[in-house]
């Protein structure tokens, strides 16, 4: 028996001869049932209910006013149209006499080297950006055009605007993602063959400088590479935990060895965690700390593995205990 | 005039406030409902904004023939398929897998209570290749047949039995591997 025909049953789209045929290999002994009874449970607990739902529709609603009714619209006088095209057209000229095209726009620069906390930088639409170490921001004193430039170089998450009406884009040297309002983390360190994607909310497209049609779409919770040398996109099948703990402070262990988790917690409290004993590393554990004290880390830790912690120095600790075997 | 048409009328003439009562009004119904076809909950909020949208947009050449409210749920589902029609066909196609039919031992099945095993399911959908998700959601959430399913995607009957076939086999290799975790956790403690 295979699942397309216990699924069948299951939906009760079966002939009488199919039913009967499944009836009987469940009957024909106990694991055959207790697998038929293992399916259904499954079968019937993959529907979603979605009956208690409320997404915030205040939220929603400011989202929707803002390209609807909240837009800035201009009202049309009939009586005052035709000076009103001149002036348009005296605009554009003053726009253009004003703007020439070699000179280029003011253009801001944001470098950061070692810092422990990201670097925040607020663009002129509105939009932030949190810079990772050794990064560089290039963006324009105010966005004109259709779409919205950025370019970066290194790591960086971004929390943008929605503008249906003005895209946001973000060049990298060799690939860009270009959006509509959401936040992501991008990181394209020039050191690194790839070019990372990872999406926080909304929908991002990634694709290559040259060939911006070719995109890949990536979804909440996903995430996609650009790999420089083939010059091919791909999706992550899995989505590695803690990549933007850098600007979230959200650290989740999920059956994560203490080796493991250490450098994460280094990186992000900017202390040292030495072991006393090496088989502490072995410990695994599963936790989440959303943007908590050290302090508390550590406890859960101790209390898990019997492990004694020692401040050695303002930003220095040694763990010690019997640590687990490998 | 009936209240639906009434407000139609006045959302045409650019009733604002006409317009938010709308939203107001069908939101979280048309939300619910979108949520039949989309798994993921933003995605299922943007669509349904997006109808909005395209209905404030387009106010002075809007025809309503049939209610508002099929107007409006017939919005949203072609929206939402075809929204799941074009990433489906951007998915890469994930080798299928052929697996055995492994039974979970009693004790696993008897240890986890009916929320624990919905929300491990849950979680388990998620983790599912997309085009898996795709096609499971419409059929479990949406109640698709396999011919609708196929139709819609423009796929064959066959890929669409492939797939529900694989998410069943992931979804229980999930719950699985979820258990020995579990298993590993507590011996090491």
């Amino acid at each position: 028996m295979d699942y397309p025909e216990i699924i069948a049953y299951l939906n009760d789209d079966c002939t009488p001869q199919e039913k009967e045929a499944v009836e009987q290999w469940r009957s024909a002994n106990a694991d055959n049932e207790r697998m038929f009874n293992n399916i259904r449970q499954v079968w019937e607990a993959s529907i979603q209910k979605v009956e208690s739902e409320n997404p915030d529709i205040g939220q929603a609603w400011k989202q929707v006013r803002s390209q609807t009714t909240g837009k800035q619209i201009k009202k049309i006088n009939w009586s005052r149209r035709i000076s009103g095209i001149a002036a348009v057209l005296l605009l554009g000229l003053v726009a253009y006499l004003s703007q020439p095209w070699w000179i280029p726009v003011k253009m801001e620069e944001v470098i950061t080297q070692n810092e422990g906390i990201p670097t925040q930088v607020s663009l002129p639409d509105g939009s932030s950006v949190w810079l990772n170490k050794h990064s560089k921001l290039v963006f324009p004193k105010k966005f004109k055009g259709r779409e919205r430039v950025v370019e970066l170089s290194g790591e960086a998450f971004f929390d943008v605007q929605r503008n249906e009406s003005k895209p946001f884009s973000i060049k990298t040297a060799e690939a860009q993602v270009k959006v509509l309002g959401t936040s992501f983390d991008v990181m394209a360190y020039p050191d690194s063959s790839i070019v990372r994607v990872q999406v926080n909310s909304g929908r991002v497209a990634l694709s290559s400088i040259e060939a911006e049609q070719d995109s890949l779409i990536l979804s909440k919770g996903e995430e996609g590479f650009y790999e420089k040398n083939e010059r091919r996109l791909e999706k992550a099948n899995i989505l590695q935990a803690n990549r933007i703990a850098w600007k979230t402070r959200i650290l989740e262990f999920n059956n994560t060895s203490i080796a493991e988790a250490i450098p994460l917690i280094q990186d992000i409290y900017q202390v040292r965690l030495e072991l006393a004993n090496i088989d502490i590393g072995n410990c695994r554990f599963s936790a989440t700390f959303d943007d908590e004290p050290l302090e508390n880390i550590l406890e859960t830790m101790s209390t898990l593995f019997e492990i004694k912690t020692a401040q050695k120095q303002s930003n220095s600790y040694t763990l010690s205990g019997q640590g687990c075997p490998k | 005039m009936e209240e639906p048409e009434k407000l139609i009328k006045a959302i045409q003439l650019g009733d604002e406030k006409a317009f938010e009562k709308l939203f107001y009004e069908h939101y979280h119904k048309l939300y619910r409902f979108c949520r039949q076809y989309i798994f993921e909950k933003e995605i299922a909020e943007e669509l349904v904004q997006d109808v909005f949208i395209y209905i404030w947009e387009n106010r002075r050449s809007l025809i309503i023939s049939r209610s508002l409210s099929a107007y409006l749920h017939t919005a949203v589902k072609n929206r939402a398929l075809n929204y799941l029609k074009s990433k489906y066909a951007r998915e890469k196609p994930q080798p299928l897998e052929e697996g055995l039919i492994t039974s979970l031992s009693e004790t696993e099945e008897s240890s986890l209570d009916q929320h624990q095993l919905h929300q491990l399911v849950q979680q388990g959908i998620q983790q599912l290749p997309e085009r898996c998700r795709i096609i499971f959601t419409l059929s479990r959430q949406g109640g698709l047949t396999y011919d609708e399913i196929a139709e819609e995607l423009s796929i064959s009957k066959e890929s669409v039995k492939s797939q529900i076939k694989i998410a069943l086999q992931k979804l229980r290799a999930y719950l699985k591997e979820y258990w020995e975790i579990w298993l590993i956790f507590f011996l090491n403690n």
